[in-house]
């Protein structure tokens, strides 16, 4: 068991954050353009300025125009209204993916360690066996398992990021198991269930949610990864990811239809790790005198 | 410590049998597909029963997993449901490629993530050490394959340095020994080969590489930081070590130490980026192999490379923890758990 815990502690060791070097005044730049992402995302049909998948008779590959800002794709349809339509796709999995397994490790975590002993032994081991895949290795076999389309893309994900939250969750929740008001809960004859859900849980929930916040950036890389690979969303439907490999084939004559997607997602993940970096700094500082 | 390590592989059979497992409900539990596919080149309904028995798939779900896991017991993994290819063969034929693309990326990874944490941790709070952490957070937060199609766009289609397709060009007359392009130049004396065999592999592995570098430059920053303000450090100071003995015997001993996990955990988030890298790049790895064989829904073939990643992800994953207690002396001496 303290062979999980060092790795742990070799994941987080205390480093002062970025958000030092950023300033104060500019550490709120990171959530605000996380925020706009989410708002354009929201917004998309009205921001949108025409169809994302009717090409409606528009010249294939067009150029910047008044009428399509960002031109159009090799099947004419506008580029501006699918970048827009596409960041609905990687939010929703990024977000989705990232609650379900902090939800599901989480509770699996708690259990293991509040419960302790053999229980903990066996749950921990079916963590190993999850994590003798890599990470977007599993997510490949849960897509090939369920099919290609957006719920599923969530749940590969999802079960990708599993395990991180489950021995999280698990350290912590047996750390707090052996302090003094566990001991005092358990001899004053409440049940397993009202202290894990009672007790437990409300001390563990604060670094669950930083780390939470931490790995949303590598849910959305992921998500977009698999995108990228055919097994996201459905064409024509656009995603940011697949529109990078749609853009590929034309890297010849129109690169930008490639870089432009890309660096939307490069820019969300940035925005979102940095956002995680903060959390995570604030929360060392408050644990550190 | 021998008893760690004996402890370490008898739970080894039961991780394989699992991963094993888990792979054949993965991709059995929507039966039926690939005949599909297949049989959408025949018309005929009784083709399609014919396919189905041929392929086994009539069977129950049970006596599917027995005839799987006999297979692997005597390491047969069966033959490709489109191709009918021995699926060991072509293991065989695109493991190395992706052993090799792994062992580049590492090398990347290892030379850009060291040497940016060196020289961050060198000045702390230091102007280069914020914009080295910045680079840092910023390749990690880089799209692997967006990153791909970067590197071509300019090295290879505007710049024309490197090729942006293959492992090998089509021009090269390659007959594989042990398919390992550096290891059979040296069986065949074929010293031609190893040109540009190189230059292929110098993209992939670059975006490969250079995505999985700013974890490594973190912690290895941090870890020197974090060594060079404890007790013993202080101590060989306060005894007149020379500066220099200092860094390399005590404080780059002890961090390295840490390094060396995360360069075991990074390696499955390598396996996975040449997954990737394979199909940006057109190299013909395992991952490429197996990404294919999921959309095509070759049972087989996606079964047999998802086994072979993961039982290398395993046994990569064992040498580090075992080399981890080796480098230890404190774990050596105590056998902690």
């Amino acid at each position: 068991m303290a062979e999980e815990t060092r790795k742990a502690a070799t994941m987080g060791p205390k480093e002062a954050g970025l958000s030092e070097l950023l300033g104060k005044g500019l550490s709120a730049i990171p959530w605000a353009v996380a925020g706009l992402f989410v708002l354009a995302a929201v917004m998309a049909p009205v921001l949108a300025p025409h169809d994302p998948i009717d090409a409606a008779g528009a010249p294939m590959l067009g150029l910047f125009s008044e009428r399509h800002i960002l031109g159009t794709d090799g099947f004419g349809r506008d580029q501006l209204s699918r970048l827009l339509y596409g960041l609905r796709p990687m939010l929703f999995v990024s977000l989705g993916a990232v609650a379900l397994a902090m939800l599901v490790g989480g509770v699996y975590g708690l259990v293991s360690g509040v419960a302790g002993g053999r229980v903990d032994w066996a749950m921990m081991r079916l963590v190993d066996i999850l994590m003798s895949f890599p990470l977007i290795l599993a997510a490949i076999l849960v897509l090939a398992a369920l099919g290609a389309s957006l719920v599923n893309l969530t749940l590969a994900v999802a079960v990708s990021q599993l395990p991180i939250f489950a021995r999280l969750a698990r350290a912590l929740a047996s750390g707090e198991a052996a302090r003094d008001y566990v001991m005092a809960a358990r001899a004053s004859g409440f049940t397993q269930a009202h202290i894990m859900i009672r007790e437990v849980a409300p001390n563990i929930l604060r670094p669950m949610l930083v780390q939470a916040t931490s790995v949303v950036a590598l849910a959305a890389l992921t998500a977009a990864a698999l995108s990228y690979l055919g097994l996201g969303v459905r064409p024509p439907s656009p995603d940011l990811g697949y529109m990078v490999r749609e853009g590929q084939e034309l890297i010849f004559i129109a690169p930008e239809h490639t870089i432009m997607p890309g660096l939307l997602i490069a820019i969300f993940a940035l925005a979102v790790s940095f956002c995680g970096d903060q959390l995570a700094d604030r929360d060392r500082a408050a644990v550190r005198p | 410590m021998i008893g760690e390590i004996l402890r370490r592989l008898a739970f080894l059979p039961v991780t394989l049998f699992a991963v094993a497992t888990l792979v054949f409900l993965a991709l059995r539990a929507l039966p039926g597909s690939t005949v599909d596919l297949l049989a959408s080149q025949f018309s005929t309904a009784g083709l399609r029963e014919q396919l189905i028995a041929q392929l086994g798939l009539d069977r129950s779900l049970w006596d599917q997993y027995l005839i799987y896991l006999g297979e692997l017991m005597r390491l047969d993994l069966g033959r490709s449901f489109i191709t009918g290819k021995d699926v060991s063969v072509m293991v065989w034929e695109t493991l190395p490629v992706t052993i090799e693309l792994a062992v580049a990326s590492l090398l990347v990874m290892l030379i850009t993530g060291l040497g940016m944490g060196l020289a961050a941790a060198a000045r702390p709070g230091s102007f280069l050490d914020g914009t080295l952490r910045f680079i840092a957070m910023a390749l990690f937060a880089l799209p692997w394959f967006w990153f791909g199609i970067l590197l071509i766009l300019v090295f290879s289609l505007w710049l024309g340095w490197f090729p942006a397709f293959g492992r090998l060009p089509s021009s090269i007359t390659y007959e594989p020994i042990t398919n390992f392009v550096l290891i059979d130049a040296i069986l065949q004396g074929r010293p031609e080969l190893i040109g540009p065999w190189l230059t292929h592999l110098v993209l992939p592995s670059l975006t490969v590489g250079l995505t999985t570098a700013g974890v490594l430059m973190r912690l290895a920053r941090s870890g020197i930081i974090e060594t060079s303000k404890l007790d013993f450090v202080r101590t060989a100071r306060m005894k007149g070590v020379p500066g220099r003995r200092i860094y390399l015997r005590h404080i780059l001993r002890n961090a390295a130490l840490g390094i060396l996990t995360v360069i075991g955990l990074q390696f499955g988030a390598m396996l996975g980026g040449s997954v990737i890298a394979e199909v940006v790049f057109g190299y013909p790895g395992i991952g490429r192999m197996m990404v294919d064989a999921v959309l095509t829904r070759d049972y087989a073939v996606a079964q047999g490379a998802a086994l072979v990643l993961a039982v290398l992800y395993v046994f990569v994953n064992l040498a580090t923890d075992l080399a981890y207690r080796w480098a230890d002396p404190r774990l050596r001496r105590e056998g902690v758990r």
